[in-house]
């Protein structure tokens, strides 16, 4: 643990390097991620406006699932930097060699590799202001167990958000030129996805969207049981089940496909993007 | 005796490549019956390196040399046989092995490309973990051995590749490795980065006794560097032993040149390669003339102003070796 | 001409010769993100609302949009490439860089389009997409060659964007996802977003890539005015696409060497 929290320290200066290096165009680039995630949101939320609400979703119900979706994608983007969250393109490109002449477990290094937090916090910030002003806006009283459980649901929804890329990019060990990306499609289907309010869908939609591909998870579901009840009358603490079963299942299938990588050497090499 | 520190016994490493046409047509059958190729990338490989040891570990290009790099560093297991470094096993030790041994691949660079130099090295020690002390100690050593102090603030996006291959090195070097394993790292230097590299490298093994095993495709430089050359040919260890050794097993020939008269020409000293000006140049076998009736011959001959006898370059030796070897396996086949 | 299909040829077969198995989750994936989105706008539209287009323009109009997603808001390899230092070698090829680009993207549809889109196309009806009786026109062709015209444009002034901005070309790239998400119409439809923004987001140039033949397609704009404003985008900025790319030429080639 004292090695991981070291590691942290020395990425933290690392980027702070490179911010204060580069301030100008780090600042340009904040701004823009900034402006790209409230985009992205803001057609959803334009929805919800229009129809005053959606499938019995208040509109700032929605505008609060937009917010926590930004900041799961913050998340992702501060501490599973560097293609640590796209794991499939360092697979595909042969650049996990890299990480195996470093005399650190892979869970280490994958852990704290991509912690970027000066840098790349624009997506949790604007995550956050976006859930204040819906808070705000449904007068709703928010108390330190609640910010507790939001934490947790942050939590679980990045880990599950982690685990669906890692299973998807195992297929890279097998065909690397192939799905070098694939972890790109997973992510902007499930962030996409998660951008979606399913209540008022049927269960054909949301049982899938909890379970096999759970998207639902990502936004929709811990927005409700923050802000209401969980749907479909399950646990608000569902989401840790899904999250153990999916970690396991990734482990899993990364492994044995990280398995087949050891036998088989990566046909294929690439510095694009490299400790960029 | 003296202890190995790299071991590999019995090595085979086996690749399946996809086979394609290349035709539209065959798409169908591309998708519905890939065609498939087992190649055998080592066959069978068992050598040693002992403790202090600089090896050369050279082949055509394809010949698997590569492969027993990522193999020793733990990046692929072998399908058969075991691998040993430093008494630990590559696939099962990786951990520990790496805080005792130093990889670098000619091609790819561990630095981090938006930072200075001096960044690169405190992120080596941190996830390496060295002591501070003995970190600032190796560092002073390695920046002023490879004289790149006036390059600690800069990018490394910004160096010369030269200038990069030197920080790589310096950067394998942090943690001061007992064995160091080098995939072609002076692939495209220029003449003065690359003596540099050689100097560096000899240095090394001289004052340190590091291990070192190597592989180029430039045999003056690995001659020069090494004190024992392994040569693989399709995936088969071809030669185990000294730069000596090789050249008396390929025929110890040498070079004659002889500045003289037309006479000179119509000498049977051996196989004449060139000639023009008066200046004729031979090849000269000494397995099978000794030198001692080639200075016979040529003290017989009028008119001879200068003589110079030189061993074949080592390129040269080995490049008869490959194509032979070429030759043999499509006689094979 | 052949060289341009030849490159177009082996892009394609890039993303195929590994077999067409692992591309298969890619697909699936667009699926699983297709479907509820359609069930998104079923829910929305259920009661009846008045969303200023039908429940089976809607549709339709999400529908292609995914389906033809690529060719509606055209992405070439060129800021990759840019940004990876590898436009150089484009250079050293007897072919003109922006048509060659151009070719390698056109290839790299050509999959899609065969595996994809092709098969969904076929499958529509199960998924209860009405794609010819939602007030279609033929016009929609030429203003979907005009998107694509004017999407190669805007794509290459983005690459000219992400040379200059150098380390922090991914600036470019979020601008870009932004542009892409709410001004190009290819989500969410213009004529369904509230206080009358769409029709000023029409007049954009980036409302003539996506929006223009989908909205076209189902019947939901003026095909002259439609037509004319993308002719007149296309007019616009491919001047100032030459402009900008031969200005940044020696960018390309210095950050590519």
């Amino acid at each position: 643990m004292r090695k991981v929290l070291e590691l942290y320290a020395m990425y933290a200066r690392l980027d702070l390097a490179w911010f204060l290096k580069d301030t100008k165009i780090c600042l340009m680039a904040i701004t823009a991620d900034f402006i790209s995630n409230i985009a992205a949101v803001t057609g959803i939320f334009l929805l919800a406006y229009r129809f005053d609400g959606v499938g019995g979703m208040d509109k700032y119900e929605v505008l609060f699932m937009l917010g926590y979706v930004t900041a799961i994608t913050g998340i992702v983007q501060a501490f599973f930097n560097f293609n640590v969250c796209h794991i499939s393109r360092r697979i595909g490109r042969g650049q996990l060699e890299h990480m195996l002449i470093q005399p650190l477990p892979l869970w280490v290094q994958l852990l704290t590799e991509g912690f970027i937090p000066f840098s790349g916090t624009s997506n949790l910030l604007s995550g956050f202001i976006v859930m204040i002003i819906a808070v705000r806006s449904l007068a709703y009283a928010v108390t330190p167990i609640w910010l507790l459980h939001l934490a947790l649901h942050l939590l679980i929804s990045t880990i599950i958000v982690l685990s669906l890329n890692y299973l998807f990019s195992s297929l890279a060990f097998y065909a690397p030129s192939q799905a070098e990306e694939i972890s790109t499609y997973v992510r902007n289907s499930s962030h996409n996805l998660s951008t979606y309010p399913l209540s008022g869908m049927s269960l054909a939609v949301q049982i899938p969207l909890l379970s096999v591909f759970p998207a639902g998870l990502m936004g929709w579901f811990p927005s409700l049981a923050l802000l209401s009840e969980a749907p479909l009358g399950l646990p608000p603490l569902y989401p840790i089940l899904v999250a153990f079963l999916l970690v396991l299942l990734a482990a899993r299938v990364f492994s044995r496909g990280y398995g087949h990588y050891l036998t088989s050497g990566s046909p294929r090499y690439s510095a694009v993007g490299h400790r960029r | 005796m003296t202890e190995n520190v790299i071991t590999m016994a019995g090595v085979t490493k086996v690749y399946e490549q996809w086979q394609r046409s290349g035709r539209t047509g065959d798409i169908w059958r591309n998708i519905l019956r890939p065609e498939r190729r087992i190649v055998a990338a080592l066959d069978d490989i068992s050598f040693s390196v002992a403790k202090g040891e600089f090896v050369a570990y050279a082949g055509p290009n394809g010949a698997g040399k590569s492969t027993t790099m990522k193999l020793l560093a733990g990046m692929l297991r072998p399908n058969e046989g075991t691998v040993s470094v430093l008494a630990l096993s590559p696939q099962k030790d990786r951990v520990a092995l790496m805080k005792r041994v130093g990889v670098l691949f000619g091609n790819r660079s561990e630095l981090w490309w938006d930072h200075p130099i001096a960044s690169s090295f405190e992120w080596k020690r941190v996830v390496w973990g060295i002591p501070q002390d003995r970190f600032q100690h190796t560092r002073d050593m390695v920046v002023e051995m490879l004289d790149i102090g006036g390059l600690m603030k800069t990018f490394a996006r910004e160096l010369s590749l030269g200038q990069r291959m030197r920080a790589d090195l310096a950067l394998m070097l942090l943690h001061d490795p007992e064995v160091i394993l080098l995939d072609e790292p002076t692939l495209g230097l220029d003449v003065v980065a690359k003596r540099q590299m050689i100097e560096f490298l000899k240095q090394l093994n001289r004052r340190k006794g590091t291990t070192v095993l190597v592989t180029s495709h430039d045999m003056d430089d690995l001659e020069e560097m090494a004190q024992r050359i392994m040569l693989i040919s399709d995936g088969k260890l071809a030669f185990d032993g000294s730069f000596a050794d090789l050249r008396k097993q390929t025929g110890n020939v040498c070079r004659i040149t002889l500045t003289a008269d037309s006479s000179a020409h119509q000498s049977e000293l051996g196989r004449l390669v060139s000639s023009g000006t008066g200046i004729y140049e031979y090849e000269v076998n000494t397995a099978e003339t000794s030198m001692q009736d080639v200075l016979g011959k040529i003290a017989t001959l009028t008119g001879v102003t200068d003589i110079e006898i030189r061993r074949a370059p080592i390129e040269q030796i080995i490049a008869g070796l490959y194509s032979e070897w070429r030759n043999g396996s499509d006689c094979a086949k | 001409m052949n060289k341009y299909y030849m490159t177009a040829k082996m892009t394609a077969e890039n993303l195929t010769n590994g077999g067409l198995l692992y591309l298969m989750p890619g697909y699936l994936l667009r699926v699983v993100y297709l479907v509820p989105l359609l069930l998104l706008w079923r829910s929305l539209m259920a009661g009846g609302v008045d969303a200023g287009m039908s429940l089976d323009q809607m549709l339709t109009y999400t529908f292609l949009g995914t389906l033809f997603a690529s060719l509606l808001v055209v992405q070439t390899p060129a800021s990759n490439w840019l940004y990876e230092g590898l436009i150089i070698n484009l250079y050293q090829r007897p072919m003109g860089v922006l048509k060659h680009l151009a070719a390698q993207t056109v290839g790299g549809w050509l999959p899609d389009l065969a595996l994809f889109a092709l098969p969904m196309l076929l499958l529509s009806p199960l998924l209860g997409i009405k794609l010819l009786a939602s007030g279609m026109t033929w016009w929609f062709i030429p203003s979907l060659l005009l998107c694509i015209s004017l999407g190669f444009a805007v794509d290459f002034i983005f690459a000219c964007l992400t040379i200059r901005m150098k380390n922090a070309s991914w600036v470019v790239y979020s601008v870009r996802a932004a542009t892409i998400a709410l001004l190009s119409g290819s989500v969410i439809p213009f004529a369904i977003l509230p206080f009358g923004l769409g029709e000023y987001l029409r007049l954009l140039p980036f409302g003539s890539l996506a929006a223009a033949p989908l909205a076209l397609f189902v019947g939901l704009s003026d095909p002259a005015s439609t037509i004319m404003l993308q002719i007149a985008w296309n007019l616009v900025i491919w001047p100032l696409t030459l402009v900008v790319f031969a200005r940044s030429q020696e960018w390309m080639v210095s950050h590519g060497g």
